[in-house]
């Protein structure tokens, strides 16, 4: 399991070096399919019902449908990079780092306890829920946003597969049907924003401002 | 099928009929009075519901997932209630519009799907037991809400919607992490599987949760359901939602779906409270919350020239009033769903006629709008009278509610608290009062159609001011008993004060 981590810690900084938007959305989807492994690893139960339906349907959802999905909005739209980062490529990383440094530092200083048997796992949630956070703020497409989205949401898929309790099949699946909806849903505001300012870049969307 | 699933059940019932109903190929207005008859119908059952259940303290349906009590009910009356007026509202609203063929059959349609399934979801965050679906249903509310902010595809309407499905999603996420700590102190605790996220389960043993991971879900479900409830600092979405989103919509968000995102703190509050062993830690922060959020209204409303931008800051203020309330607890709590009531009936109102005076001047813009009294006599009067009620003039119901605030204030000893909440209300008072003056008085406008008046806008109006003049000089033994109830479920297992003798006794 640890190499999965490795492999996801090392991801995100491709996530966060690159400004083509299609590469933004294959590392994505590779993240998807990689924390679908994860219930098996990490769950007492192994191949139950259960896990397969969190990890099979976490990879079917993040690592197929939602990234088709965001290909075809980008389809119609001239865009192939970041145009104006509010944040460099180069200060992305070093903050990546720093991301990850602290979050393994957190995760080192949990108490040892029964409620939180990974707490690597916990590390990455706080790793992977950051990433998301810094790339919503820091970048301005929004394809660019849709992904930090995406990857907060899966930095709280991974706290729930760290923790001792389990979810309800309903409850997971309901998570997972938001998620799908939700981008969806933001695929159609992206048609929406390239038809009426010829752009799918958020500095656009300006009227509003106070 | 038990007598708890058929109440229950019976108050999905009207909604999803007219949700079936707008997939029929109807005409734009059998469309909107089809929303209307549906909303009124369910109006009609939840008083049915509540005059069935009686005294009894929950009622249960599909294994305990769903449940009622006098909490729950209290706002599933307020949906209703809103709902209802509203989609009677829009039938009037998009009359010019249906006349124009701007809002044919197919976008009527996609219109009143999205109106009822809204409706439909807000019921269901509402009956939930089960913290999980409460929290499906939430972020549900967001998608689909966001979809009827764009009905008009006007670029700023686009810029709106994404900002708040963006900040609303992000922020809800957060929530949901509090869910998670929720099952986890509840395994903890030795709780079985199927109970772990049950609300009635976890408040009826709460004292034996762990108090740390309470604490720390109370926290993420705060910053999570406070966004979508828009406190401050998390409130940057609702002006930009509440001003481009059609009137109706305007009115149900800032009416009842505040409130709904409220309501979910208020779940959580008895159980993290009871866990740390009532030492008020998340009381502090809810006052927090709701003073920075007096203070950003008060920041921002006087500059405000966007009529409809000037009524979603006061709904910012008016939150924080509530979760002010909430965070001084006991008399305060009472206030607080109090002044739910009384926000709900005085903002509906406010969005109502700036709506119209909107469509009569074919502009939000303050400094445009002049002499509304003059031009639109009903609309005109609806929207000064709704100022007064909102900035809390005597004797409506909103200024009974903050009264009551201040004495759970001074009896808490919460002075601090107190000072800063009659700074931000003064601040408002003498901004919002200037901004409905200079809309309401004065000459009228040459250039600005005559009003087209309904009998169902004249029966709105009467509705709501009447509702506000009564509720603020009277109050019924039944909705006092309903508010005590209601009170002492968010109190939790604490020893509520006397309510009885109180201000209007």
């Amino acid at each position: 399991m640890s190499m999965l981590i490795v492999v996801l810690v090392v991801s995100n900084f491709f996530l966060l070096g690159t400004s083509r938007l299609r590469a933004l959305i294959r590392i994505a989807a590779f993240e998807g399919l990689v924390l679908g492994l994860f219930p098996f690893f990490t769950q007492a139960e192994g191949f139950s019902f259960h896990t397969v339906i969190i990890g099979a349907g976490g990879m079917l959802l993040k690592g197929v449908a939602i990234p088709l999905l965001l290909y075809r909005a980008l389809r119609g739209v001239e865009a192939y990079r970041e145009e104006k980062p509010r944040v460099g490529y180069t200060t992305s990383i070093a903050a990546g780092i720093a991301i990850s440094v602290l979050a393994f530092w957190i995760g080192a200083a949990l108490p040892r306890s029964p409620l939180f048997p990974n707490p690597q796992v916990v590390s990455l949630a706080l790793c992977l829920a950051a990433v998301g956070l810094f790339l919503i703020i820091a970048r301005t497409e929004t394809i660019s946003q849709i992904v930090g989205y995406l990857m907060l949401e899966n930095g709280i898929y991974t706290f729930g597969i760290s923790l001792s309790a389990q979810q309800s099949v309903l409850v997971e699946m309901g998570v997972l049907l938001d998620l799908l909806v939700g981008v969806f849903i933001m695929c159609i505001v992206i048609y929406h924003i390239n038809r009426q300012f010829e752009s799918i870049n958020t500095e656009e969307l300006e009227v509003l401002k106070e | 099928m038990m007598h708890g699933d058929i109440l229950i059940f019976s108050l999905f019932v009207p909604v999803l009929a007219g949700l079936a109903a707008c997939c029929l190929p109807l005409s734009s207005r059998a469309a909107l009075r089809v929303s209307a008859a549906a909303a009124g119908l369910e109006c009609a059952v939840v008083a049915a519901v509540f005059v069935l259940k009686g005294h009894t303290s929950r009622i249960f349906a599909c294994a305990n997932n769903l449940f009622i009590d006098s909490l729950s009910l209290y706002h599933i009356g307020l949906v209703s209630l809103v709902f209802f007026m509203s989609a009677v509202y829009s039938v009037g609203y998009f009359s010019d519009d249906i006349d124009r063929g701007a809002f044919g059959p197919k976008r009527a349609r996609r219109y009143t799907l999205l109106w009822n399934s809204f409706f439909a979801i807000l019921i269901a965050v509402l009956c939930s037991n089960n913290m999980g679906i409460l929290w499906i249903c939430l972020e549900a509310t967001t998608l689909v809400s966001a979809l009827l902010i764009l009905s008009d595809g006007r670029p700023a309407s686009i810029e709106a919607m994404w900002k708040y499905l963006l900040l609303c999603s992000v922020g809800i996420a957060f929530a949901f992490v509090g869910t998670l700590l929720l099952s986890v102190a509840a395994r903890a605790a030795s709780f079985p599987p199927e109970e772990s996220l049950l609300w009635t389960s976890l408040a009826d043993k709460a004292g034996l949760l762990d108090g740390r991971i309470m604490c720390a879900a109370f926290v993420f479900a705060l910053v999570g359901f406070g966004t979508k409830a828009g406190l401050a600092p998390m409130h940057s979405w609702l002006p930009d939602a509440h001003s481009q989103a059609p009137t109706p919509v305007s009115a149900v968000f800032s009416g009842v779906m505040l409130n709904c995102a409220l309501y979910c703190i208020m779940r959580y509050l008895p159980l993290c409270e009871s866990a740390m062993g009532w030492r008020l830690r998340a009381h502090a922060m809810l006052v927090l919350m709701g003073l920075l959020s007096i203070i950003v209204a008060a920041i921002f409303i006087p500059s405000q020239k966007n009529i409809k931008r000037l009524l979603a800051y006061h709904s910012v203020e008016h939150m924080g009033i509530i979760a002010l309330g909430l965070g001084i607890g006991g008399l305060g709590t009472l206030a607080a769903l109090y002044h739910t009531f009384n926000h709900t009936m005085s903002k509906t109102l406010a969005f109502f006629s700036a709506g119209r005076l909107g469509r009569q001047y074919k502009t939000y813009d303050m400094t445009r709008i002049t002499g509304a009294i003059a031009s639109n006599s009903l609309w005109g009067t609806a929207f000064f009278v709704s100022i007064l009620a909102l900035i809390g003039v005597a004797p409506f119901s909103v200024f009974m509610s903050e009264f009551m605030l201040v004495k759970a204030s001074l009896d808490a000893g919460k002075f601090v608290g107190l000072a800063v909440f009659f700074f931000g209300s003064i601040v408002v008072f003498v901004s919002a009062l200037r901004h409905a003056i200079d809309v309401s008085m004065g000459a009228k406008c040459s250039d600005v159609p005559p009003p087209r008046r309904s009998l169902p806008d004249v029966a709105l109006v009467a509705v709501c001011v009447g509702a506000l003049i009564v509720f603020g000089l009277f109050m019924p033994h039944w909705y006092y008993a309903l508010l005590g109830d209601a009170s002492s479920i968010v109190e939790g297992a604490r020893i509520l004060p006397p309510l009885s003798g109180g201000l209007f006794h």
